[in-house]
């Protein structure tokens, strides 16, 4: 029986549309007929347009308040993506303590007690975790979001107990964290609710015992970001370790970072994040002193006895910017980005002119041009005197987004060495600083499963 | 129901009401005629339209493109979403209970699923259609091109430069 001569071509078009892009793209593989009816009627471009793989703008926190705000291109309302919460329809809480981002994944936000999509402003209400059964004092984790559209429209939250020494019993102390298995509360929307997961150790590596874990310096108010990639989920964990999770083959894996961020005091928050397809960790050291790693993972690695090889950190650039932050084109034109937040939204007197959002912005590094300066407008100013936060990656560009002291945020290209200015993001009160940012790719697909309206 | 509405809705109603009643013939390509309701009859876009524009009612349609074994499912299917209410919770998910059980039944046998989701295509059963559709996406999904040949038995055609083409676009995607 071959389907391909007993359907014809626009029936077998009707059947392909109503899959999703990993299927897609296995259907466009299986013969001539199938490659022509996929391509034909673009199907993979048009379920591409929901999918987040564009860069809308940065979900900003700042301390104190608490609050956060978007820093995109000045856009027309509608298009800019549920900031402020107020679609979070949900009476018996209240959401102030709840507005702070904790993990971004594809377009999905984790609040404390949600998951929200702020380009379709739904959202769901996360139940509580269930206590950690073999330490039970430990009640502070650091969570991490599992979402990959392109493969299903399901999402999981999982959490990492964070150690913390004075709740630990004496009698682990010398142990190796984390154990093997290591159980760990997953959340999925598949069942609606926290189970408990096993992962088995791969390689050798620990984070180390589990009084070192502890007592090794804890940077305090130290954000510390959260990757999924192509099926694993890279924590950054205590004592400078990253854990890579992967769900579907239950194993975990921890890798060592570089750059010995912990024994360095004068750092800025490290950022670890996706860039093109790979895991890239960014470091400033000293006042300006930038650097750039990403994780080389050889991939027959994964059954071989010599499992420390295999995972290696490569510096792809390290670079001292001070000179070029403190003086650099500013960008005043219509190509400057805007600080939203709830406040601005009704501020009229802050509103620049709203730029259609088919209209591409301008990478410096996109002209070929060697001279990014070219409107009459733009003039060097004197800057910031160092870098004060890292923003992180473009998911798709060869740039890095950093905060200097000048409030201003730039873009760094480390293929090109150039600085870009996006514009002024508003820092109300001099206390205030920047405690963690998203790069936020939209996901436009509704209805994800146990979403709600607002 | 007719409460409240104007005389052209009332009037309206009651001739739904009369047609509801009307019997119409369908005979598959072996000349088989199968009697049905027009309710259940007006479910085919198709047929819905040569009733309204005047056309054969008393001498039946004939469907040139379906055989006796198809059209006796789809009528089946056409029966039970044409002659039953669907208003409240209950009759809705009695319907949908209908629809599961239906389509787990053909999705048993590809080749009659295959042909009655045709005869819904030509017959424009949207409902029907949209059905055995989402069945066979369902077959696809979650497999590797390998896997959905042998599923659906298809011959590898593709070319040495094809295979290039899409080892490259997977390293991309």
């Amino acid at each position: 029986m071959d389907c391909c001569s007993q359907l014809p071509g626009d029936l077998l078009a009707d059947i392909l549309r109503r899959l999703p892009l990993r299927s897609l793209a296995a259907a466009r593989a299986v013969c001539h007929t199938w490659r022509a009816v996929v391509d034909d009627h673009s199907f993979i471009t048009q379920t591409a347009a929901l999918l987040p793989n564009h860069l809308r703008g940065l979900f900003v926190c700042l301390n104190e308040s608490c609050l956060h705000g978007f820093f995109a291109r000045p856009s027309p309302p509608a298009t800019i993506p549920g900031i402020d919460l107020d679609y979070i329809d949900d009476l018996d809480y209240d959401l102030d303590d709840d507005a702070t981002i904790e993990v971004h994944c594809n377009g999905l936000l984790l609040l404390d007690h949600h998951v929200v999509n702020p380009a379709t402003r739904q959202w769901m209400r996360l139940p509580h975790v269930p206590p950690y059964a073999s330490l039970p004092n430990i009640m502070y984790g650091d969570r991490g979001l599992v979402f990959d559209p392109t493969v299903s429209p399901h999402y999981d939250v999982l959490w990492m107990p964070y150690l913390i020494l004075h709740r630990l019993p004496e009698a682990s102390l010398s142990d190796q964290w984390p154990p093997s298995p290591f159980i760990l509360h997953v959340f999925s929307s598949t069942t609606g609710r926290w189970e408990e997961k096993s992962f088995l150790r791969e390689g050798d590596a620990t984070m180390g015992t589990m009084a070192d874990i502890s007592l090794a310096r804890v940077p305090y108010h130290c954000k510390t970001y959260s990757v999924y990639l192509r099926g694993a989920l890279y924590m950054h964990c205590q004592n400078d370790c990253v854990i890579k999770i992967t769900p579907a083959d239950h194993k975990y894996r921890v890798i060592k970072l570089p750059g010995d961020f912990a024994s360095n005091r004068k750092t800025r928050d490290p950022f670890l994040g996706k860039s093109k397809d790979r895991v890239g960790y960014i470091l400033v050291t000293g006042l300006s002193r930038l650097q750039i790693w990403f994780l080389n993972e050889a991939k027959s690695a994964s059954s071989s006895y010599d499992d420390s090889s295999g995972y290696e950190w490569v510096l792809k650039h390290g670079v001292d910017l001070g000179p070029i932050i403190q003086s650099y084109p500013c960008n005043h034109g219509r190509q400057q980005w805007i600080w939203h937040n709830a406040d601005t939204k009704q501020d009229k007197t802050r509103e620049l002119p709203a730029v259609n959002d088919m209209e591409e912005f301008e990478w410096a590094i996109d002209k070929d041009s060697d001279d990014i300066i070219s409107g009459a407008n733009e003039s060097i100013h004197h800057n910031g005197e160092y870098i004060s936060a890292v923003l992180g990656f473009h998911p798709f560009k060869d740039i890095v987004f950093l905060h200097d002291t000048n409030l201003r945020v730039v873009t760094y290209d480390y293929n090109k060495a150039k600085v870009q200015d996006l514009g002024m993001m508003f820092l109300y009160h001099n206390t205030d600083r920047v405690v963690s940012s998203f790069p936020y790719t939209p996901c436009w697909i509704r209805d994800l499963p146990g979403m709600h309206y607002g | 129901m007719a409460t409240g509405s104007g005389a052209a809705a009332a009037a309206a109603d009651a001739e739904e009401k009369e047609s509801g009643s009307r019997m119409i013939t369908l005979t598959s390509n072996e000349g088989k005629a199968f009697v049905v309701t027009e309710a259940s009859a007006r479910q085919s876009a198709t047929i819905r339209s040569m009733v309204d524009d005047g056309g054969c009612v008393d001498k039946g349609f004939p469907l040139p493109n379906v055989d006796s074994k198809t059209l006796a499912r789809v009528i089946q299917y056409c029966d039970e979403h044409g002659n039953k209410e669907a208003h409240t919770v209950d009759e809705r998910a009695a319907l949908a209970k209908f629809d599961k059980d239906f389509i787990a039944e053909l999705d048993a046998d590809k080749a009659f699923l295959y042909d009655v989701t045709m005869a819904a295509n030509y017959l424009h059963i949207q409902g029907l259609f949209a059905l055995t559709t989402q069945c066979i996406a369902d077959t696809i999904k979650g497999k590797t091109p390998e896997e959905i040949r042998t599923a659906f038995g298809i011959e590898y055609d593709l070319t040495a430069q094809d295979e290039e083409e899409i080892k490259e676009e997977d390293t991309h995607a």
